[in-house]
């Protein structure tokens, strides 16, 4: 239902039962004083002039000027008045003994009877009130006054045309006045459809509920666009994920297979495979291994910080780890990889999933860019103010171009190239953004002797 | 030890590999199975996290709740929160899919040598021994008479022999810092040292990049 509707709808069902209530006790006031007024007026007109309806009880009573008409303003001047209205005296027994008395009422009867001093009937042409008098005896114990009623509103159906009319006159009035506060919500409607689309806020001024509403709507919706963002980011990461993913893997595993169709044709042959041929095939699991971390790593990573999970760790078991896992590799492959951690643990608050494949893309790297009768080392220590891992090794290392650029992500050196033609250039920037997330440091610088060093340095976990 | 992997193939090569290195093994593939499995008498776990029948985490929960037994997570999820969880719950290390047969075997092997906090009176390397109390080292039964350098160098190197230490390490925790004890002087008192041991000398390997190591094998 519409609003002016519903407004209507509850003006009406407000409105109506009011003004009956209205209409019923206006009557019933209305009753109420006229059936005080004649009872006074009776009572004051019977004792002043009970001497005279006894006397004369078949005439009583004789039209007189009195001050209570005027007081009353009911105009009785006689058994009928000007207004139409007859006052006349009854025994105890309610009989009259002037012959142009009507029969006493049954109903007041009743009510008389029944022990009131009053009573009344209104009907629609009069209204009757008797009265008892303070005496019993005599023709004139009991006063009646009948007074026309026509056209005034002693009925509540009679009262009920104004207040009803009234109310109605109101709740129209509500509803017209209704009409520019449905002109604004239609309008906030309006531009919360249409902005949707463009992002666009809505029109939130002034100060009532109204624009209350709107800013209320513009905080939602900047809240959802922060979030549709973080899912569309997350989305593209994992669409990037997925398209990485299948490229980048399929191409490795083409090289594999070849490589195990060597192995398996040197089997059939019965010869051993050649050593060069299986460290291949190492090499590519190994990579492909490395890939998938890496993509899932810089999935994360793209996501933003809130993934990023922080516990303690000793950096010193996670380094031996990442030594174990490339050094099947570096042995098909010739390289000399060694390691040294201190003797206590070095713990740290760190995202170990992250670290130990920043660690683990440093070693894969100088594992795999350099030569048969390489070394690769990698050391960690102490120092006065938390930690330095470096990863070192004697291969071909960088350009001065190539060190500036190595850590954009995407980039990869003239080496990496030449020796590995596929890669994604991720190793470094993952490595670079994993210890930023963390707060520490990385350098990398040629080595004197050849080669490059990788330094990492942290503070360690106080805790 | 216990193996509890449900891939059929990978399970089939871990036993093999395990085997072959003349370790005794039991394999369960159902998570059910492995958390009703007895523990009594085995030196190893190795734990698959993704199981049919029950997750990987609540077999080692309920492991834990009945033994002591080291446990080795194994897990394709390359997760944080369940390597965090694994370690918070008990588990002694984790080894991540793909791994090399080398490096499992490895990892089993540092489990089983767990450390032994027991104090020594002296340190045993090949020739060479160390007694702590008397400070006094002898190669193959030869008294050889060092420096508190040297002394201590040596006591650095053989408490962790068969592993590299690096340059660094070496300085602090043998060369005073008052009289110069620099990374350069540290190849003098090695080199002396060297000559000193005599032919058990070269057991004092020099490891590029990283340092020195007393090679603890024959």
């Amino acid at each position: 239902m519409k609003l002016r509707g519903r407004l209507a709808l509850v003006l009406g069902l407000g409105v109506v039962p009011l003004a009956v209530g209205a209409a019923f006790v206006s009557v019933a006031l209305r009753r109420a004083a006229v059936e005080n007024a004649a009872a006074e007026i009776a009572l004051a007109r019977l004792e002043d002039d009970r001497d005279r309806c006894e006397a004369t009880p078949e005439t009583w009573p004789l039209p007189r000027r009195g001050r209570l008409r005027r007081a009353l303003g009911l105009g009785i001047d006689g058994p009928r008045g000007r207004r139409g209205q007859r006052l006349h005296a009854y025994d105890a027994s309610f009989e009259s003994r002037n012959p142009e008395a009507p029969p006493f009422p049954p109903a007041l009867r009743e009510a008389l009877e029944s022990g009131d001093d009053v009573a009344s009937t209104f009907d629609d042409r009069q209204v009757v009130v008797a009265v008892r008098m303070p005496w019993a005896e005599g023709p004139c114990a009991i006063a009646v006054v009948r007074r026309n009623t026509i056209g005034e509103p002693f009925r509540w159906s009679e009262a009920l045309g104004l207040p009803l009319l009234v109310s109605v006159l109101a709740a129209g009035i509500a509803i017209v006045a209704a009409g520019p506060t449905v002109r604004r919500i239609r309008r906030l409607t309006a531009a919360v459809r249409t902005g949707a689309a463009a992002g666009q806020p809505v029109e939130a001024r002034g100060s009532d509920e109204i624009a209350e509403l709107g800013r209320a709507i513009n905080d939602d919706r900047a809240r959802i666009r922060e979030h549709v963002a973080t899912l569309e980011r997350r989305d593209t990461a994992l669409r990037e994920y997925v398209a990485n993913t299948t490229h980048d893997v399929l191409l490795p595993v083409s090289v594999l297979s070849g490589h195990l169709t060597a192995v398996r044709a040197a089997a059939d042959a019965g010869r051993a495979p050649d050593r060069e041929v299986v460290a291949g095939a190492m090499s590519e699991i190994e990579y492909l291994t490395n890939l998938v971390h890496n993509l899932s790593v810089a999935a994360k990573l793209d996501v933003g910080a809130p993934l990023v999970e922080r516990h303690p760790l000793d950096l010193g078991t996670l380094v031996e780890r990442v030594v174990a896992r490339h050094t099947p590799v570096a042995r098909q492959l010739s390289i000399a990889l060694e390691h040294a951690i201190p003797e206590t643990p070095l713990r740290v608050r760190a995202d170990v999933t992250l670290v130990e494949q920043a660690i683990g893309n440093l070693v894969h790297n100088a594992v795999r860019h350099n030569r048969a009768g390489g070394h690769v080392a990698v050391v960690l220590d102490r120092s006065a103010s938390g930690f330095v891992l470096s990863v070192m090794d004697d291969g071909p290392g960088m350009t001065d171009e190539e060190l500036a650029r190595a850590l954009e992500r995407g980039y990869r050196g003239e080496e990496a190239r030449r020796r590995h033609p596929r890669g994604l250039g991720l190793g470094l920037a993952i490595c670079r953004s994993v210890v930023d997330l963390h707060g520490w440091t990385l350098t990398l610088a040629r080595r004197p002797e050849g080669g490059l060093e990788v330094v990492v340095r942290g503070s360690i976990d106080p805790g | 030890m216990l193996l509890v992997e449900d891939d059929e193939a990978l399970g089939q090569q871990v036993v093999e590999q395990l085997r072959r290195a003349e370790l005794d093994v039991a394999w369960l593939k159902d998570g059910d199975e492995a958390r009703r499995a007895s523990l009594e008498g085995l030196s190893l776990v190795i734990l698959d996290l993704m199981l049919p029948g029950a997750y990987g985490l609540d077999v080692l929960r309920r492991i834990r709740e009945r033994s002591d037994v080291p446990v080795l997570i194994l897990s394709a999820r390359n997760d944080t929160q369940d390597k965090v969880r694994g370690l918070a719950l008990g588990a002694d290390d984790y080894l991540g899919k793909p791994f090399w047969p080398e490096e499992l075997l490895a990892r089993v092997r540092a489990r089983l040598r767990r450390p032994i906090l027991s104090r020594t009176d002296a340190l045993e390397v090949g020739p060479i021994r160390i007694d702590i109390a008397s400070r006094v080292v002898t190669v193959a039964g030869r008294e050889v008479e060092l420096t508190k350098t040297e002394l201590e160098l040596l006591l650095t190197l053989a408490r962790r022999a068969g592993s590299a230490i690096s340059r660094q390490a070496l300085v602090d925790a043998a060369l005073d810092p008052d009289r110069q004890g620099t990374e350069r002087t540290l190849d003098v008192h090695v080199s002396r040292l060297r000559k000193k041991l005599g032919e058990a000398g070269d057991r004092l390997e020099t490891v590029w990049g990283v340092g020195y190591r007393l090679r603890s094998g024959p």
